[in-house]
């Protein structure tokens, strides 16, 4: 090993050329990296429910609808309001990518009396009504048609919506983003104007992802140079470990868009918290190496002799921090997958170049005149002794403490909520969720429940006695929350009672198939769209129903009901099946917990290990994870007790938080050892323990928890949260490993403090001796900081 | 919204059977784009008075990967004054045999009323439409799409070239014409293209493009016929590009019926006691 770094410090110009080429290599893929907010591809596509949506889209078109909803508190019956929305429909229908535009203007109304039937534009030609008179004939015409009233305008008459299908080939950012800017034109009072439906909170996502980005991106740089400054002193100080983590972040989303993987809600963030955690590396090389320089080294020398004691340590830690992320390859969630296996990358990245690149511009720079001197260390570590001793004091408070917390904060995880819709990932404030506010208090709602009902026969869906059941499955809906359902039958109803004079008594469905036929006939003959309600052959069709917005469980007990309802009621020949993205959601929400289970677990075996084979003990890798199952529980519990959700980014918390927070353990662990096999009685070991490592551990915990608060100027709550939570459990692992771990070694002095306990041959004792080397490494550099440190302070 | 109305095509239907027509050994000379149109249009009207007995046949594509079929027949009659009468018997499907669509428009200039009778119901209502242009009968997407004297009055025409299209097997010589939707006109689309047989004035071909210059609609004839001596589209292809459906219609048979069809065929107190095989609309 010390050959190839004595080849980069003989050779540091080739190697920055290399790296600078490998740079600029990654550096030319990064404008191919785009961005994905659909949720939908946030599942694997053979997952069932995926495969429904896809399917109905293929067949009906897209499933979400655009919706641009008009509010007016006079109400929207005025002939200024309804020119806004006549203008805006034209200009909305000139886009290129919009399949169908309906508003309250052109909706279809159908009228009848007793010679007469009329299937129009509920406006006579589809312009806003401009003397009283013609107002309160579209008013009437309007409130009149169970297909318009409640759906397309609101009951109260205050708001009325546009409805925009979209072709299933259309660029929907870029629909959206146009429908937006005319939207904006209009808006203004008493008229109020909101956009909603997946496609526009697709471009508000990207957008937001994208300012999100800049200001944290700015934020962490500021925090990573102050935390360089205040620890080096020095521009090279400041310097290189930022270069590092730049470079680490250019070669990752170069991998990312070398890859085609997108920027989703989650991995956006990656650059951030590759910054936070990557700086750690160059911190402790560069560290290191102000240590070997002090003792009057030659550079050469000291650069060779810094890389010889810290690879181990450098490795180590990287590698616990890269299987906390890997760790969420086994989620469910695919931006989670991706955030996790970009993450270790980008973690691995700056652990090489940490090793490579650090070195190699050592060699060519001076070396520094002073020895840094940092005063605070001697506070910092008379703070961190004064603690140790009173948990050393109260160390039996400690462990009875501890497992009462666990307890208490467990028993808040029935309280835990999942939570998958993206409106909760928003935030309230959010203008998206401030528009599905509005379409949730004047119309039906604003989520939307598909049923596909598929006959296999061509004009199956005619049969007076299947419109019958799908009459009944409405009513089903709409005793189970659904406000509002639109099918088939509701068509055929109305148009039997407007043939029959408008008489209610024959808003049925006719026994006679022929006639039901001639209806449709009529209907679609004379400028009526059935849109998703049938296929061409009229041999399936959808059932669409609104309701408002509801939580995940709410969600999932509905998809349940439905389905069984389908099951019992379709049998046969007939299929009926949800599709949709009401059960996306809800199949998502069934699996989060299951994903949730499966990445700690993950998590956990994987640090587990690691730390079991670096400490070549059991009893050490499960003491090392006592700290991180208490930090799991708390904040579990926290966001149990605080009502904060699992979403797609705070169901990550626990599974990093235990990838970058079982550093504090190792080190911990390790020094105390060496300490304890040193010769030292436990009282003295700990002491030298909290002097070395401690300080080490609570610049790491604390440099980390500001890192990641930066999220919480997050423009999305999800983010908010996921940066609240994160930080809190880097400082409750480094209190933890301050607390429980000393009381348990102390009380318990196990027996892996004192002998080595790998006894096996062959590979295992020469991983063991690697391991070995790599402990006593991490131990060998706390040692030295504390000798520094004495020196300092004297 | 601008719907593609079926009741449009049974509009263009009937204007279909009589309008692609085109004389056999007309002159060409040096045209303009604009006289050529107008040809077009004039030749529109060869749509003879008197009356006219059409079968044919809708076969629906839709963009669901579904399909669809309609067998029709179609009585016309038109008299001195500009008095115009239709009817639409429907064939097929079984469910629907027997359904009609009456049309009358008592004098030129006026709207056209409408009937529908549903032998299910044994009941026929007139059909309040909206406005002319998505009515059944005076339906302005067939005379834009298949040519008529008032595409002179919508678009301007550009000759922009020759060229040669095989329909049916045989190959064609064509006028290709630029066309442009005049200010203020009320033309469906903004620009289109269209070519038009330059023995016969038929046109045998065209596209339409929309607002944001994709195309949008394209219509085709497939095979060609002969009615009277003259030259007749027999089947037509009209596709929605940008939505993936199509409806292609084939005329079965044209006919004049032995005398003029009577006036009270064309009542609407009569449609319930229509007998379609009166005029051999079935057997």
């Amino acid at each position: 090993m010390r050959k190839f770094f004595e080849l980069i410090v003989d050779h540091p110009h080739i190697t920055i050329g290399v790296i600078l080429l490998i740079t600029l290599g990654f550096i030319a893929f990064i404008p191919r990296l785009h961005t994905d907010t659909d949720f939908t591809n946030y599942i694997d596509k053979t997952d069932p429910t995926v495969m429904a949506m896809e399917r109905a889209e293929d067949r009906y078109g897209a499933q979400e609808l655009l919706m641009v909803a008009v509010e007016n508190e006079n109400g929207i019956f005025n002939t200024a309001t309804l020119e806004k929305i006549e203008r805006m429909q034209k200009r909305f229908e000139a886009i290129l990518g919009i399949d169908e535009v309906t508003g309250p203007l052109d909706a279809q109304v159908i009228t009848g009396t007793e010679k007469t039937l009329q299937v129009g534009p509920a406006a006579s030609g589809e312009e806003a009504p401009e003397t009283p008179e013609a107002m309160a004939a579209y008013r009437e015409r309007v409130m009149a048609s169970n297909t318009v009233r409640n759906y397309i305008v609101a009951s109260d008459g205050k708001a009325a919506v546009i409805s925009i299908k979209l072709k299933t080939d259309a660029k929907e950012v870029e629909v959206a983003k146009q429908i937006a800017a005319i939207v904006e034109e209009y808006d203004t009072s008493p008229d109020h104007m909101y956009v909603t439906g997946l496609p526009y909170m697709n471009l508000v996502l990207a957008e937001s992802m994208g300012k999100d980005l800049r200001i944290l991106l700015l934020l962490v740089i500021l925090v990573v140079v102050l935390v360089l400054y205040f620890s080096f002193r020095s521009l090279r100080g400041v310097v290189l470990p930022l270069l590092v983590v730049i470079l680490s972040v250019v070669w990752t989303l170069g991998l990312m868009a070398l890859f085609n993987v997108p920027m989703t809600l989650i991995s956006f963030i990656l650059p951030v918290i590759l910054m936070a955690i990557g700086i750690a590396d160059g911190i402790h090389v560069l560290n290191r190496y102000h240590e070997e320089t002090a003792k009057g080294l030659l550079k050469r020398e000291a650069i060779l002799n810094t890389m010889k004691e810290m690879r181990g340590a450098v490795v180590m830690t990287s590698l616990t921090t890269m299987g906390g992320f890997l760790s969420l390859l086994s989620s469910y969630l695919i931006p989670q997958r991706q955030f996790g296996l970009f993450t270790a990358a980008g973690v691995l990245v700056a652990m090489i170049l940490s090793l490579v690149l650090i070195p190699a511009l050592l060699s060519i720079l001076k070396v520094p005149k002073k020895k840094i001197y940092r005063k605070d260390e001697g506070i910092l570590t008379r703070a961190l002794s004064g603690f140790e001793r009173v948990i050393l004091r109260h160390r039996r408070i400690v462990l009875i403490v501890s497992p009462v917390l666990f307890a208490v904060f467990l028993a808040g995880f029935p309280l835990l909520c999942v939570e998958t819709s993206q409106l909760v990932f928003l935030g309230e404030e959010n203008p998206v969720v401030r528009a599905v506010d509005v379409m949730d208090r004047h119309f039906s709602g604003s989520e939307q429940v598909m049923i596909e009902i598929d006959t296999g026969t061509r004009d199956g869906l005619k049969d007076p006695a299947l419109l019958n059941k799908v009459v009944a499955l409405q009513e089903f809906l709409e005793s189970r929350g659904v406000k509002k359902t639109i099918s088939l039958a509701d068509i055929v109803r109305e148009l039997n009672q407007k043939f029959h004079a408008d008489d209610p008594a024959y808003y049925v469905i006719p026994q006679d198939r022929k006639l039901i036929s001639q209806l449709l006939l009529l209907f679609t003959f004379q400028g009526g769209s059935l849109g998703n309600m049938t296929l061409g052959d009229f041999s399936a069709g959808e059932v669409m129903g609104l309701y408002v917005r509801a939580g995940g469980a709410e969600q999932v007990k509905l998809v349940q009901e439905v389905q069984e309802y389908l099951n019992d009621h379709f049998t046969g020949s007939v299929k009926a099946e949800m599709v949709g993205p009401t059960r996306v959601h809800s199949s998502l929400f069934a699996r989060i917990a299951k994903s949730q289970i499966t990445s700690l677990g993950a998590s956990i075996l994987a640090v587990g290990l690691i730390v079991t084979l670096l400490m070549g003990s059991i009893v050490a890798g499960l003491i090392s994870l006592i700290p991180l199952a208490l930090t799991v529980v708390i904040n579990f519990g926290v966001m149990a007790y605080s009502g904060t959700s699992l979403n797609i980014a705070t169901l990550m918390v626990s599974s990093i938080a235990i990838g970058i927070g079982v550093d504090y353990a190792i080190h911990f662990i390790s020094r105390f050892r060496q300490e304890v096999r040193g010769g030292k009685d436990v009282d003295q070991a700990l002491q030298a323990t909290i002097q070395t490592t401690g300080r080490g551990i609570t610049y790491n915990a604390l440099a980390l928890a500001l890192g990641f608060a930066i999220l919480l100027v997050s423009s999305f709550k999800g983010m908010r949260d996921f940066g609240l939570l994160i930080s809190m459990t880097m400082v409750i692992s480094a209190l933890s490993a301050f607390t429980v771990i000393p009381a348990i070694l102390v009380t318990f002095k196990p027996k892996f403090l004192t002998k080595t306990a790998w006894r096996k041959r062959g590979v295992m004792r020469k991983v063991a001796r690697i391991l070995t080397a790599q402990e006593s490494s991490i131990s060998n550099t706390d040692s030295q900081e504390a000798d520094n440190e004495t020196k300092n302070g004297q | 919204m601008k719907r593609r109305t079926a009741s449009r095509f049974i509009g263009l239907v009937l204007l279909l059977g009589a309008l692609l027509i085109g004389t056999v050994g007309a002159l060409a000379g040096d045209l303009s784009g604009n006289e050529i149109l107008a040809r077009v249009d004039q030749q529109a009207q060869f749509l003879s008075e008197g009356s006219m007995i059409v079968f044919l046949q809708f076969d629906n594509q839709y963009a669901d990967g579904t399909t669809s079929g309609n067998r029709f027949a179609g009585l016309s009659k038109q008299v001195e004054g500009g008095a115009e009468y239709s009817l639409i018997y429907f064939v097929e499907p079984e469910d629907v045999s027997g359904t009609l669509f009456l049309s009358v428009k008592v004098s030129e200039g006026e709207d056209a009323r409408l009937w529908l009778y549903l032998p299910a119901l044994g009941m026929s209502k007139e059909l309040v439409a909206e406005e002319q242009e998505q009515s059944f009968a005076g339906s302005t997407f067939s005379y834009q799409e298949v040519g008529s004297r008032e595409m002179v009055d919508k678009y301007d025409a550009e000759l922009i070239g020759e060229e040669t299209l095989t329909v049916d097997g045989e190959e064609h010589a064509a006028y290709v014409l630029a066309l442009t939707a005049k200010p203020d006109a009320d033309a469906d689309y903004p620009g289109g293209k269209m070519w038009v047989d330059e023995n016969t004035w038929l046109m045998l071909k065209s596209e339409d493009y929309n607002e944001t210059g994709n195309l949008e609609k394209t219509m085709e004839v497939l095979k060609l016929g002969e009615f009277e001596g003259n030259a007749t589209a027999d089947q037509i292809i009209a596709k929605d590009v940008l939505e993936g459906s199509s409806t292609t219609i084939t005329f079965w048979e044209r006919r004049r019926p032995d005398e003029e069809i009577s006036d009270d065929t064309f009542d609407a107190e009569n449609l319930d006691s229509f007998d379609p095989t009166v005029y051999g609309l079935i057997d």
